[in-house]
């Protein structure tokens, strides 16, 4: 056999398991059965994944039996309840705010007009706040204290600054 | 209408318990077949296909649908049923069922009516059954795990390689093998054999 023949053999022969469960592309399965055609020692190999196949599927499956439906549905009420007992109130709340989260996903909508607003006057908040910022010092009922603390400060620092000028200790004479 | 997995388990996720039974329905006999190729053992097999949905309820609230539900079903079962092959390793003990050979309450009523008719026949098709398990159950726990989910589940290639934690190309190479070594198995025991016998 010749050696190009040879390498060719051993490149299908790993790719027959996935031509068999039909996993190769449809290019290299055309290049494959061409190659079948011609290869006896390919072609019987294949028909060998086939035999072992067919006997693997001679064995007969197994069923659940009549209970296990019931079983894992009792089972899984019997959680459901002892999880809701014993749940802490954070995670509560955060199951909660995840419903929340899922019932707005699926009811709010971008062309909805509630939520067309809603982004409407969001927008125009923040665009008002950002250019109209109220004084919080009139606001805030503690200013006056604050400025009067301030000022206090203030002086302090003035005081801190005046420099006291001192008469040297000696000084030098000029004839 | 047909409703997807992905969907009965967002219900599932909102508290229906109706859309849970519905999913068990859909895939308890796959998943114990399932199982019970890979442990060989039946009783032990369903307890571990109730423990795989009890846990899929557990984290029902935490599912999102970004990969299928099946892979995720069977990666919960093949995780358990791995642990279990271990626990028996490490443990040193034997199931009934590897010892007598036959689980003779699975097959048993099938039997029973079958047997006047073609009772050497029936024997035959049964002791080659054993034969077969048998051989499977000698394969490398990860070619068996391939070898199950592609002859008997009928799974494709990328959804065993998210089940195995794999790339395509080592599932390939894996069920190749697996056939490879089934195939001379099965010549050891007496079956698959003949014209065919090179693999």
């Amino acid at each position: 056999m010749p050696k190009y023949k040879i390498n060719e053999c051993k490149n299908v022969q790993t790719q027959l398991a996935a031509y068999f469960d039909n996993e190769v592309p449809t290019w290299k399965r055309h290049l494959i059965r061409w190659h079948l055609k011609q290869c006896t020692d390919c072609s019987s190999r294949v028909e060998a994944i086939e035999q072992t196949d067919k006997l693997l599927r001679s064995v007969e499956p197994v069923k659940a039996s009549d209970t296990f439906l019931s079983t894992v549905m009792s089972r899984a009420t019997t959680m459901k309840v002892s999880q809701k007992i014993h749940q802490p109130l954070f995670n509560r709340l955060g199951c909660f705010v995840e419903g929340l989260q899922t019932w707005m996903r699926g009811n709010i909508r971008a062309y909805n007009l509630v939520y067309m607003f809603g982004l409407i006057f969001a927008v125009f908040t923040m665009i008002g706040v950002t250019l109209y910022s109220p004084r919080i010092e009139k606001l805030n009922p503690f200013t006056q204290f604050r400025s009067k603390s301030s000022e206090v400060q203030q002086e302090r620092l003035i005081s801190f600054e005046v420099i006291l000028q001192e008469e040297p200790k000696r000084s030098l004479k000029i004839r | 209408m047909i409703v997807s997995d992905e969907e009965l388990m967002l219900e599932c996720r909102k508290g229906d318990m109706s859309a849970f039974e519905l999913l068990v329905r859909r895939y308890q006999d796959a998943l114990v077949n399932y199982i019970y190729y890979t442990i060989n053992d039946y009783h032990r097999a369903e307890d571990l296909a109730q423990e795989t949905f009890l846990r899929v309820f557990k984290s029902a609230s935490r599912y999102e649908p970004k990969a299928s539900f099946k892979s995720w079903l069977y990666t919960i079962a093949t995780n358990l049923s791995r642990n279990e092959i271990r626990n028996r390793a490490r443990r040193n003990t034997y199931f009934l069922e590897d010892m007598v050979d036959e689980s003779e309450d699975v097959y048993q009523s099938e039997f029973m009516i079958d047997t006047r008719y073609q009772p050497d026949l029936l024997y035959e098709k049964k002791e080659r059954q054993q034969l077969i398990k048998k051989a499977l159950k000698q394969l490398p726990e990860n070619q068996r795990l391939a070898l199950t989910l592609v002859t008997y589940q009928e799974m494709s290639y990328e959804e065993i390689a998210e089940i195995l934690n794999c790339s395509i190309g080592a599932i390939k190479s894996l069920i190749h093998r697996a056939r490879q070594n089934m195939k001379k198995l099965l010549i050891k025991a007496g079956i698959g054999g003949g014209v065919n016998a090179k693999i």
